[in-house]
């Protein structure tokens, strides 16, 4: 059993981690109005998101404190959602040639092949 | 047969092999597999976004005031969640009560807000059927407000009958509750990024 004492001290620790939480919620937003560059926006906006769920996992999940078995399993976890990730958006990156997108319905050309009939 | 009841083991011992009590490793491994069904959809998402001609202004089609609300909401439910829990590792269940009672209630919060913005886009004449982005929009914040009702009803259940336990078994129930919570901030994990990919980005 947790000492009471204990158990305060945690409670600090959440509230301080929900006030951060936040915080941070509130940049997001505020960025967002910034106007940046999409390349930055979502730069910045993923980086804020992956921050807060860091601080999700490691204090509210308790993966500050956990077993090895825990961290091996979303450790293969990671893995195998990064290979997803790679491996949808590498089919992207690999079109036919003449068969990428540019303008809405461009007429123009990217490759060698005509437009037609692209998608 | 009601004197040969079979215990299942390891609820609130840990299992020498795992170092873990079985329940711990059971919401993990299913919030694996949860990572990968909305990391399937995610990837569908950029997959979609980067290979298409054109792109609405999300932002302007979005509510993101009201979604912004939502994250607030969603946020703090996860705060008293953990305090239900810390609450009974305090020996404390009437604010375990409270803080629970406020988790299930930011729930019912949530899914009101939800359902003013679904509302207001069908209102538009904006449906799943409209555009790509409108589809995954739908079918993401969908997908995730189920889970926020799946988790609802969990956290019912233990504000209502399921308290009993903590009369016969204390330790147990403590660790549910920490399982149950678990499940919810991965909910408000997802909404946590869902929110910027959709509303801001």
């Amino acid at each position: 059993m947790t000492h009471p004492a204990d158990v305060a001290v945690h409670v600090r620790g959440y509230l301080l981690v929900f006030g951060t939480l936040l915080v941070l919620t509130v940049i997001t937003v505020a960025a967002s109005y910034l106007n940046l560059p999409t390349g930055p926006t979502v730069a910045l906006g993923l980086t804020i998101a992956a921050v807060k769920a860091g601080l999700v996992g490691a204090f509210f999940m308790h993966l500050r404190h956990e077993r090895a078995l825990i961290y091996a399993a979303l450790s293969l976890t990671a893995v195998l959602a990064l290979a997803l990730f790679s491996f949808t958006l590498w089919t992207e990156a690999d079109h036919a040639p003449g068969t990428q997108f540019t303008a809405p319905f461009s007429a123009t050309p990217t490759d060698t092949a005509p437009v037609e009939g692209a998608h | 047969m009601s004197d040969t009841h079979m215990e299942i083991p390891y609820t609130t011992e840990v299992r020498p092999d795992t170092g873990l009590t079985n329940p711990k490793l059971g919401i993990w491994l299913f919030l694996a597999s949860e990572v990968m069904l909305f990391g399937s959809l995610f990837s569908s998402y950029a997959l979609l976004r980067i290979g298409a001609a054109s792109w609405p202004d999300q932002s302007s089609v979005l509510n993101v005031p009201l979604a912004t609300l939502n994250t607030v909401i969603l946020i703090s439910s996860s705060v008293t969640m953990v305090l239900a829990w810390a609450a009974l590792k305090g020996q404390r269940l009437d604010r375990y009560k409270l803080y629970m009672g406020l988790t299930f209630l930011a729930g019912v919060g949530f899914l009101i807000v939800k359902t003013i913005e679904y509302r207001e886009k069908f209102d538009h004449g904006l449906f799943p059927s409209t555009n790509n982005f409108l589809g995954l929009y739908f079918t993401m914040t969908g997908l995730h407000a189920i889970h926020v009702i799946g988790g609802m009803i969990v956290n019912a259940y233990f504000l209502g009958p399921g308290t009993k336990m903590w009369k016969t078994d204390p330790d147990r129930f403590t660790n549910r509750i920490e399982v149950a919570g678990i499940y919810w901030h991965f909910v408000d994990l997802v909404w946590i990024f869902l929110f910027p990919v959709f509303y801001l980005l």
